[in-house]
């Protein structure tokens, strides 16, 4: 997967925003890296989700190698 | 318009707010000695009140002669029904301006309203626009991360099946009923068991909130159960 860009889905007010890295860029992990901990500090959980949906992950630490997060917000019970 | 004169015409309103069309000198000379503030006895004369006026009259001077007063007190009348300042013995052309300054006014206040309703309408007209692309990008990421098969359940019956990533169960999940208590569990007969009340922050569109239901069921299913309210239905056949 090496050199393919990285996408991360973050729900939110607008329907979803993309944020987008190469993992061979240091400077655009460190991005993406800072804003998932942000995420996560919110309260957001991350998930490693293949393309079509169904198979997937959650995740517990950034991957930057990840081909496609969703970042979630936090559940609340009705 | 003329307050004064044998015949002038002085439009709908004369110097004592009465109705009218046609006045002559004598209909004002008599109207102002009726209705004078300070001369209201009925024993003073026309000509004590005459000549105390142009004794104390302010445009009096050598050589002016009750004439010439008389057509000033005439001319100044109309400027003060006009409105052309302040003058307390002119209460109608004070109330004249009053209401012109307040028609001015609420013409100001009427176009400050308008404006800003029109503002509103236009703020509100963008919230709803940017509430469609929100929920459009929201709808197009949940399409984009659900199987073939539960997009084509979710357009044919508003709802699509998940399977539990622990317990393998089934849960419906209803597409078109909101996203508060719009998550069923199912028997093995697909028959609906409990209803779960969960979901994000309600910041979120629908479509974020369905995915976000999904991807818990599947991938941290443990959490949602913990997390949502549960309300059993019946029991499992």
């Amino acid at each position: 997967m090496s050199g393919m860009q990285r996408i991360m889905e973050i729900m939110d007010p607008t329907g979803h925003t993309r944020h987008i890295w190469d993992p061979d860029n240091e400077a655009e992990v460190e991005a993406a890296e800072a804003l998932y901990d942000s995420l996560i500090e919110k309260g957001y959980r991350a998930f490693h989700v293949a393309k079509g949906g169904g198979e997937g992950n959650r995740m517990d630490n950034f991957d930057p190698a990840a081909s496609k997060m969703l970042l979630v917000p936090q559940l609340k019970g009705g | 318009m003329v307050f004064a004169g044998t015949g002038a015409s002085i439009g709908d309103r004369n110097y004592y707010g009465q109705t009218g069309s046609t006045y002559n000198n004598d209909v004002i000379w008599r109207g102002w000695i009726t209705n004078s503030d300070c001369y209201t006895s009925t024993t003073t004369s026309t000509d004590q009140i005459w000549n105390n006026w142009c004794s104390t009259a302010t445009i009096a001077c050598t050589g002016t002669t009750t004439n010439t007063i008389w057509i000033r007190w005439c001319d100044q009348t109309e400027q003060n029904l006009i409105g052309g300042y302040q003058n307390y013995n002119n209460p109608l052309g004070n109330q004249l301006q009053a209401a012109a300054a307040m028609q001015a006014r609420s013409a100001d206040y009427q176009a400050q309203l308008q404006a800003a309703q029109e503002r509103r309408q236009a703020e509100e007209a963008e919230r709803n626009t940017a509430q469609q692309a929100a929920s459009k990008r929201a709808m197009e990421l949940l399409r984009e991360n659900l199987t073939e098969k539960q997009r084509k359940a979710l357009d044919k019956h508003g709802w699509f099946l998940v399977e539990g990533g622990r317990s393998k169960k089934t849960y419906r999940v209803y597409g078109d009923r909101g996203y508060a208590g719009n998550i069923f569990e199912l028997d093995d007969k697909r028959k609906e068991i409990a209803r779960y009340c969960v979901h994000a922050s309600y910041e979120i569109p629908l479509g974020d909130q369905l995915l976000a239901q999904a991807i818990y069921l599947t991938l941290d299913e443990e959490h949602l159960i913990k997390t949502a309210n549960r309300t059993p239905m019946r029991e499992a056949a």
